[in-house]
């Protein structure tokens, strides 16, 4: 998603949200993602300063008091033509530092390089061997993407297929990558 | 507060390369892996305590690696996890001290009970074996079974997270075993 982004030339739009908006957003995030919750509030404080940054694709992130936290973004339904907005995800910033709030998709080593460095989707066989492991989740749900051997989550993905269909099929692109460690996203640190 | 709930939230500082700005680990695949990987060669440390397991995750084992595995010989846990509202994962720590091959162990685990077993490496090099499913009881017995080893060296325990767990010594034992070095703070840097 921010493979080819870059922060000098793509931001098109900065908009300054309401404060009414931090009460919302909070709520989202602590629905999606429940383990926030004991931190929401430092997070998204009712008092700051909360920015859109709307970027190429229909991608959106959102600043609080400078400092980018979240994305999303939406997709044009290919059957009924509506636009359907996905919540909001924390950035890997967020995601290093809360490590667990995402369920864990965790895969082998030899699929890092694949992912991190060449920024690939992630396929079914790197996610069902011996090495890795993955959180029972449905399909269209945002993953935190570990490798064996690693300490640290390196990237955040959406599921194409539930982890069960993973499992069964075992072929084909499992995850779609979102954002990955120094990506374009990654080098934003702020507005 | 409800009761399915069990999981924690976990909460880290994680150190950022100066060089490529990534978490150190991943220096190999930042903008500048040869000039990190030269900086890191004569790095000296003492400055922190906790944290020891994450310096040697990326440079060679070092001697507190060796203190620590002294530490946790002869002693096997089994401990029943709870993640989130998503089922119970068995954990197996300590196997390794007991000569046995951790891969091969896990893929017993994964035809015996037919379920997802694998690896799972901590920062500090320990590794452990989580297994999907409550297993304890069925794990301990298939252990003693067939890699001779007596069910007084086997431990286990309900790991219930409280879910406000606000001190880091409370951090569940099994996370850390992944690598989960908690260290609980306040605030955003
Ligand atoms: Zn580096």
């Amino acid at each position: 998603m921010f493979t080819k982004f870059n922060a000098a030339t793509d931001v098109s739009k900065v908009t300054l949200l309401k404060k009414s908006i931090a009460k919302k957003v909070s709520n989202d995030l602590v629905e999606n993602f429940p383990l926030l919750e004991e931190v929401v509030e430092e997070l998204v404080p009712k008092k700051a300063e909360l920015e859109g940054v709307r970027l190429p694709d229909n991608v959106e992130l959102l600043a609080v008091d400078k400092e980018i936290r979240f994305f999303r973004w939406s997709e044009r339904d290919a059957e009924t033509g509506e636009i359907d907005h996905y919540p909001y995800v924390p950035t890997m910033r967020i995601l290093l530092k809360y490590p667990n709030i995402l369920p864990r998709f965790q895969m082998d080593a030899g699929a890092i390089k694949f992912v991190l460095k060449n920024q690939s989707d992630v396929m079914a066989p790197g996610l069902t061997n011996e090495q890795a492991h993955m959180d029972e989740v449905d399909e269209n749900t945002p993953v935190a993407l570990f490798a064996h051997g690693k300490e640290h989550p390196f990237g955040i993905g959406l599921t194409i297929m539930s982890s069960a269909e993973i499992k069964e099929k075992n072929a084909g692109v499992a995850v779609k990558l979102l954002h990955v460690l120094n990506d374009g996203l990654w080098k934003m640190k702020g507005i | 507060m409800s009761d399915s709930e069990q999981e924690t939230l976990i909460i880290k500082e994680v150190e950022l390369c100066e060089i490529c700005g990534l978490p150190h680990e991943y220096c190999d695949w930042g903008d500048f892996p040869n000039e990190c990987s030269a900086a890191k060669e004569p790095e000296q440390e003492g400055d922190e305590e906790g944290e020891e397991g994450e310096k040697d995750a990326e440079s060679a084992p070092k001697k507190s690696s060796k203190k620590e595995k002294v530490k946790m010989a002869s002693q096997i846990q089994v401990l029943r996890s709870k993640r989130g509202s998503r089922k119970f994962v068995t954990v197996v720590i300590g196997l390794e001290e007991f000569g046995v091959d951790l891969g091969e162990a896990a893929t017993l685990f994964r035809k015996k009970f037919a379920c997802g077993a694998s690896t799972v490496k901590a920062a500090g090099g320990e590794e452990s074996i989580d297994i999907q499913g409550d297993l304890t009881d069925e794990v301990i017995e298939l252990i003693s079974e067939k890699f001779n080893i007596d069910e007084d060296k086997i431990t286990t325990a309900e790991k219930k997270r409280p879910k406000k767990a606000k001190t880091a010594g409370k951090a569940p034992k099994n996370r850390s075993s992944r690598g989960m070095r908690a260290t609980i703070t306040s605030g955003m840097q």
